[in-house]
């Protein structure tokens, strides 16, 4: 369409320099992009920070004050052993994020590589890898990653392998549907041309330009493994205790839930702030790097 | 080629799905560490126990022996007994399958509700109050914990307030009302996320028709408003929505799990979670499998829809 | 109110801004014209000059972020810029018109054609349902679909392209509007669709006394089609008149250039006459005349001086907006066009051959078969190259044309086995490629390469302009370091008529022109023997093709390089190559040097080509002989000759009897029962069409 095309050109017009350092000018003025990243700066902060800084042992029992509701000494309470609940929420976000972190990585690097060989040699290593995937689609993730549990047992490892597993097909997916794409590109019929061997053709020539896309759904995925991780561990299937996280804390909580319902509230909140700031990342990224996506931000990720 | 036909394919390709599910749930027990017979029959057995379940399940045949043996019984219903209470297994899922598929469903209902409108009116009224509010919601509800907000609801509807119960579930054959108030805080703590997905997805679906060439052509033709919005453009937004209706149907069905466990629902979602606490293996894979069929089935459906709605699908 | 010497429509100062983040985008800037009734008013330009915007803001279709900003746009003598939305909607569709440029996305995908232009009916007229039902099916008749009682249930992809256009056509007359705006009604379709296309239009203008406003960058369709005609560059009229006198007398040198620009059947010039640089982005016009910065006449004054339109003919019809109108000579600076028996030289001792491909086939497996269909059932293939033998040799240029989806693409990658042939051998140089393992497949690489169609495609947009040049030579180690690299890619864009400056820029900071020269540069890299070029220019605007035509030729020269030149525009294939093959549904039907294949005996499916072409200038007079239909469908193509389905000259046994190859004379060959073993011509055989015709041009300095 007419109008496409102009503004389309008066967003790109002949600009200077990279992709990605317009990319970088226009994230800058994405304010949603950036209140999500500064959201994840902190996330990332407390995660790996947060069990030094804290200024309580998050196992430390207050027996004079149990169930206690936020106070000066305790801002988000106590719970039933007079643990301090906002030293646990922090120290809780280390847990969501090795879990996020070891599993969206697994499952992109193995989505992606696989994407990229389907994509790219098309025919019967696309069918055979399609096939697969097929069937790994008819179980929506979090019942993959029940069979994978069911298989390995409940623990906090497990559920990392457990979700690498389940996004891996959902991250090959995307990865293929753009890399069939791009393998149309008359760019990538010219580096075959001219004699590029087919692993360059892949990561040299294909995946920068997959790159937004494979960021962007890493990113929402990232999101969902911290949600997801939270209902695992909130019925005790991944972290057990004395482990912190959030899932296992909004559990405990909720057994005392009408004495104290902030032992819920705030790590339900944590989840809540965290999540939203990668999905603000993952727009502000998705707008920016004028990424595909997969119909909607993690439309099928959970 | 007609629709049956299309139809015909789409069903082949469901049955090659489910055949490929059912060796991934029959190979659970023989790919947990240890001996087959010991897992099925728990950690306190005795040996004469496990070596007598060793004939039973034949495991000294080789695989696909096994494998198709396992395939008749679950066809014919032979589904074995739990290892906890040593009920039928079969008897357990056939109890409370429909009540997870009712909670399914409902809360599917409940994110069309909201999805449809609130995605229609967003794309009108695009970069408006309207669309951020819109937004906002979606945003919101993707990122909300649905045990969390199930807890919350539970908390608020039933303990404060006092309206709706809070745990628990009653057959509609039962008590119709009674049914639908115990279904209204697990659907909504389950719906929230997908009416949210979806509300984002019907939004930009619509904003993309809108942006057609197609429409442009409409305009062109000086057709009403009313007539490109209504007809033109969202029977076309619609198509795509159905098969994404289909997809967000099968995170519910995944979803109930949680919802269940939190809501003390009982249907097949408790089943598994306390099946995989118990290490009780074949109430774990006739659940899973059983769930596995029913998104595979739902997605049968959704393609047939799919391919009724849209005219471009070549049967 | 309205009295009928009154123009239909006139627009006056037409001023239609983009607002962007980058400035504002002057998409029409002072346009002013006006249509009689009855008239064919053609727009012409390059893309990016305006003329969708002007079509566009006539019927008030500009939103944002467009706006139109001054102007009168008077129809009936009203001015439809004061009309409120609802005026405004009651008037498109029932009293203007508006056919879009790509058929294929212009009518709504999930309803019926039927629906959308009952719709459009009910939309405008008191009528009942049925009528308006009777009244489409009679419209389809009208607009030459075939079964329109059955077609009007069908859904837009079930019809092809130009049946797709024909029902927008059945839409556009519904209402009996007085105006149609044909906005490039052709562009997305085969020289051979289009002709019938226009004809159709031609022929309800007729019938209904319509005006049309026909938008186009196609000065062929101008002489075809239209009584007044003019040329906008940069968001301006620059140039109006009748089309006679722009095309025997143009007086602006933008004109003059364009015309010279576009290569001609029969045309005897060595090399085209390009237009210097690109057309100015809307945003920052340079002051003054805004074609200054490639017009060889220009003077300080034209910096100055925004020139106004001014008579340039007598009667005063004829207006131009060049200040230097009477100072210039413009009848020297047309090329002279006459047809002249001296063809260009046709060297018909070439070297050995280089390729030499023998019973090619290449098949692909359908879009929508499922992957069971493929392992379980019958299975079906599109015969996409379908025993196809060629030789090349060194030195020369084979052109091959067709339509498309005839496999020309297909065939071009095949042959460099970037594609495996199902069936078949490709010999190169001595060397069978179809044997050839991995590294003796790399070490063929880099004597054969491949040039592209889509500029904006055929560069890695995340790599510069050094990378992208300089990696093939890393491939082959044709570079030891980076040093080397970089004055090897400098060679290599001075080569292409580009520069150093250019080394560490990304695609996206060039024109299409100069995208296609970085690629023309990689393919040069590793100086290879032999170059498949798919499309190299259709893409481009006439004025900047012409550069990398005569480029390919120096290149060509100066390399001793071979090509394989493919292309469905005939007139660019006849300038360029020396062996012309024509494809037709996966099957080469003639082959020979141009002269044999551009004079009779023709195969019909060649003479229907030729004939389509539109002409050259508005004077010439010819028949157009139209074949039925459409391409058919390469999944079952057609049995016995595949033409035989369009032929006007098929018999019946064209449709049980594959055609052999007859040698006409020399290595003219022709694929068709109408000539016999010996390659004589069978009493069945008859031409009507004359190709020199076609070019021939009424003298410049003629008076009209
Ligand atoms: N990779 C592919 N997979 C399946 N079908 C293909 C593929 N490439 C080409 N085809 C089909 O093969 C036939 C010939 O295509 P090809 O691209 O060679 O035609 P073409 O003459 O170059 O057309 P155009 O002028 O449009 O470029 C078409 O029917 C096309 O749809
Ligand atoms: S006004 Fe000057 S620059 Fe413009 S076309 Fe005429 S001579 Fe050329
Ligand atoms: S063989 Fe018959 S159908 Fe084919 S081109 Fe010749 S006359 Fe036409
Ligand atoms: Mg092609």
């Amino acid at each position: 369409m007419v109008y496409g095309k102009i503004v389309s050109f008066a967003r790109n017009g002949f600009h200077d320099g990279s992709q990605f350092h317009l990319a970088y000018k226009r994230f800058r003025s994405h304010r949603l992009g950036v209140i999500g990243l500064v959201i994840v700066i902190g996330y990332l902060f407390f995660a790996i920070a947060g069990p030094i800084i804290v200024p309580r042992d998050p196992t430390a029992m207050d027996s004079a004050s149990r169930l206690a509701g936020p106070s000066m000494a305790h801002p988000f309470g106590t719970d039933h052993y007079g643990r301090d609940v906002f030293t646990r929420t922090v120290v809780g976000a280390r847990a969501s994020l090795q879990v996020a972190v070891l599993s969206v990585g697994f499952a992109t690097i193995a989505g992606v590589t696989f994407g990229l060989v389907s994509g790219f040699f098309r025919g019967y290593v696309d069918e055979a890898i399609m096939r697969a995937v097929d069937v790994m689609l008819a179980f929506p993730s979090i019942l993959l990653a029940l069979v994978v549990i069911a298989i390995l047992g409940p623990g906090l490892n497990r559920t990392i392998l457990a979700l690498g597993i389940a996004y891996t097909p959902l991250m090959l997916r995307i990865t293929r549907g753009s890399a069939l794409s791009v393998r149309e590109e008359e760019y990538v019929t010219a580096a075959v041309a001219y004699g590029e061997r087919s692993w360059n053709v892949m990561f040299k020539e294909m995946f920068p330009n997959l790159f937004p896309t494979v960021i962007v759904q890493a990113t929402i995925t990232f999101a969902f493994a911290i949600l997801v991780e939270a209902a695992l561990s909130y019925l005790g299937l991944s972290a057990q205790p004395p482990t912190v996280t959030w899932g296992i804390m909004i559990s405990e909580g909720q057994e005392v839930l009408t004495v104290n319902p902030w032992m819920s509230i705030f790590p339900g909140l944590a989840i809540i702030v965290t999540v939203l700031g990668l999905t603000f990342l993952g727009i502000g990224l998705r707008d920016s790097l004028d990424a595909q996506e997969d119909g909607t931000i993690g439309g099928g990720f959970q | 080629m007609s629709i049956l036909s299309y139809a015909a394919k789409r069903l082949f390709v469901s049955i090659w799905v489910l055949f490929g599910a059912s060796i991934l749930i029959f190979g659970i027990v023989h790919l947990v560490p240890g001996d087959p017979a010991r897992v099925t029959l728990g950690r306190f057995a005795d040996r004469e126990a496990v070596e007598g379940v060793r004939q039973e399940m034949g495991l000294n045949d080789p695989l696909y022996v096994q494998y198709s043996d396992w395939l008749v019984g679950t066809l014919t219903g032979d589904w074995g007994n739990s290892l906890i209470s040593n009920q039928p297994v079969l008897t357990l899922i056939v109890e409370r399958f429909p009540k997870s598929i009712e909670l399914a469903l409902f809360a599917l209902a409940i994110a069309v509700v909201i999805s449809l409108p609130l995605g229609i009116m967003g794309a009108l009224n695009r970069s408006t109050k309207t669309d951020q509010a819109t937004l906002f919601f979606s945003q919101i509800g993707i990122a909300i914990p649905n045990f969390w907000l199930g807890i919350m609801l539970a908390l608020i509807f039933g303990r404060y307030l006092g309206v709706l119960p809070a745990s628990g579930s009653v057959a509609f054959t039962e008590d119709p009302v009674q049914n639908i108030r115990h279904l209204i805080l697990p659907g909504v703590s389950l719906g929230i996320l997908a009416a949210a997905v979806l509300t984002r997805y019907m939004r930009s679906e619509m904003i993309d028709q809108l942006n057609k060439d197609y429409v442009t052509t409409a305009r062109a033709f000086g057709h009403p408003k009313k007539r490109i919005v209504w007809k033109y453009t969202l029977k076309n937004a619609l198509i795509p929505y159905v098969t994404m209706l289909g997809m967000q149907f099968g995170f519910l069905i995944g979803g109930v799990v949680v919802i269940e466990t939190v809501f003390a629902y009982g249907g097949v979602g408790q089943l598994i979670l306390n099946g995989l606490l118990n290490r009780d293996y074949p109430i774990v894979q006739m659940s899973l499998l059983i769930l596995a069929g029913t998104f595979i089935l739902v997605n049968l459906v959704v393609d047939i829809v799919y391919g009724y709605l849209n005219p471009r699908i070549s049967y | 109110m309205s009295s009928s010497d009154e123009p239909l429509l006139e627009v006056e100062n037409l001023r239609t801004e983009f607002r962007t983040d980058r400035g504002t985008v002057k998409a029409a800037d002072g346009v002013s014209f006006s249509i009689e009734r009855g008239e064919t008013y053609g727009v012409v330009g390059e893309s990016g000059a305006g003329k969708t915007v002007t079509g566009l803001s006539v019927i008030g279709l500009i939103d944002n972020p467009g706006q139109i900003v001054g102007g009168e746009i008077r129809y009936k003598g009203r001015d439809l810029r004061t009309l409120s939305q609802e005026e405004l909607r009651s008037i498109r569709g029932d009293e203007i018109a508006m056919i879009f440029q790509d058929p294929m996305t212009a009518l709504n995908p999930a309803y019926t054609v039927g629906t959308q232009i009952i719709d459009t009916i009910l939309t405008h007229n008191d009528c009942s349902k049925s009528e308006a039902r009777e009244r489409t099916i009679k419209l389809l008749e009208d607009v030459g679909i075939p079964d329109p009682e059955e077609r009007v249930d069908s859904y837009p992809h079930q019809f092809s392209g130009g049946m797709r256009q024909r029902a927008l056509i059945a839409m556009a007359l519904s209402c009996d509007p007085d105006l149609i705006i044909a906005d490039e009604p052709t562009t997305a379709l085969d020289v051979t669709i289009q002709a019938q296309i226009l004809d159709l239009l031609d022929d309800l203008q007729e019938k209904h006394g319509l005006s049309i406003q026909l938008i186009t960058h196609d000065m062929g369709l101008v002489a075809e089609m239209c009584d007044r005609v003019s040329v906008m560059y940069a968001g301006k009229k620059i140039e109006e008149g009748p089309v006679g006198e722009i095309f025997s007398s143009p007086k602006h040198p933008y004109t003059v250039g364009l015309m010279n620009a576009v290569p001609r059947l029969n045309d005897p010039r060595e090399r085209l006459e390009a237009i210097p640089g690109n057309m100015p982005d809307l945003i920052d016009n340079p002051s003054g005349c805004s074609f200054r910065p490639r017009c060889e006449y220009a003077t300080e004054e034209c910096k100055q001086i925004e020139p106004p339109l001014e008579p340039a003919g007598a009667g005063g019809a004829h207006t131009s907006a060049c200040l230097k109108l009477d100072e210039i000579d413009f009848d020297t600076s047309i090329v002279p066009d006459r047809t002249t028996d001296e063809t260009p030289v046709e060297g018909t001792n070439f070297g050995e051959p280089i390729i030499e491909a023998d019973g090619l086939q290449k098949y692909f497996d359908p879009e929508n078969q499922s992957w069971f269909e493929k392992y379980l059932g019958d299975r079906d293939y599109v015969h996409a190259v379908e025993d196809v033998s060629l030789t090349v040799h060194r030195g020369e240029t084979l052109g091959i044309v067709g339509e498309s989806g005839c496999g020309k693409s297909t065939l071009g990658r095949v042959l460099l086995r970037l594609y495996e042939p199902d069936e078949g051998t490709i010999v190169y140089s001595g060397d069978d490629i179809t044997e050839m393992g991995r590294s003796e497949l790399r070490n063929l690489r880099s004597e054969v390469q491949m040039v592209f169609q889509d500029p904006f495609s055929s560069l890695n947009p995340q790599k510069t302009v050094l990378d992208i040049i300089g990696r093939p030579l890393e491939v082959h180690d044709q570079v030891a370091n980076s040093e080397e690299k970089r004055e090897r890619v400098v060679e290599l864009l001075e080569d292409v008529g580009m520069s150093e400056r250019h080394l560490n820029r990304y695609p996206h900071e060039f024109s299409g022109g100069q995208k296609q020269r970085i690629g023309i540069a990689r393919a040069l890299a590793v100086e290879p023997d032999f170059i498949v070029a798919d499309e190299p220019v259709s893409a481009l605007d006439v004025s900047v093709q012409a550069k990398i035509i005569n480029m390919l030729d120096d290149l060509q020269e100066k390399y001793d390089l071979t090509y394989l030149f493919i292309a469905h525009d005939l007139n660019v294939v006849q300038h360029i190559s020396d062996h012309i093959g024509v494809m037709y549904l996966g099957e080469i039907v003639e082959f020979g040097t141009v002269q044999q294949v551009f004079e009779p005996p023709y195969h019909p499916y060649t003479e229907i080509l030729l004939s389509s072409i539109p002409k050259h200038h508005p004077d010439v007079d010819e028949e157009r002989i139209d074949p039925d239909g459409e391409l058919p469908s390469a999944i079952h193509p057609p049995s016995g000759c595949r033409f035989h389905t369009r032929c006007p000259q098929a018999m019946p046994e064209c449709e049980t009897k594959n055609p052999e190859q007859r040698t006409i004379d020399g290595n003219h060959e022709i694929s068709c029962h109408l000539f016999d073993s010996d390659g004589n011509p069978t009493d069945e055989y008859e031409t009507t069409i004359d190709v020199s015709a076609k070019s021939q041009m009424v003298d410049p300095g003629e008076p009209q």
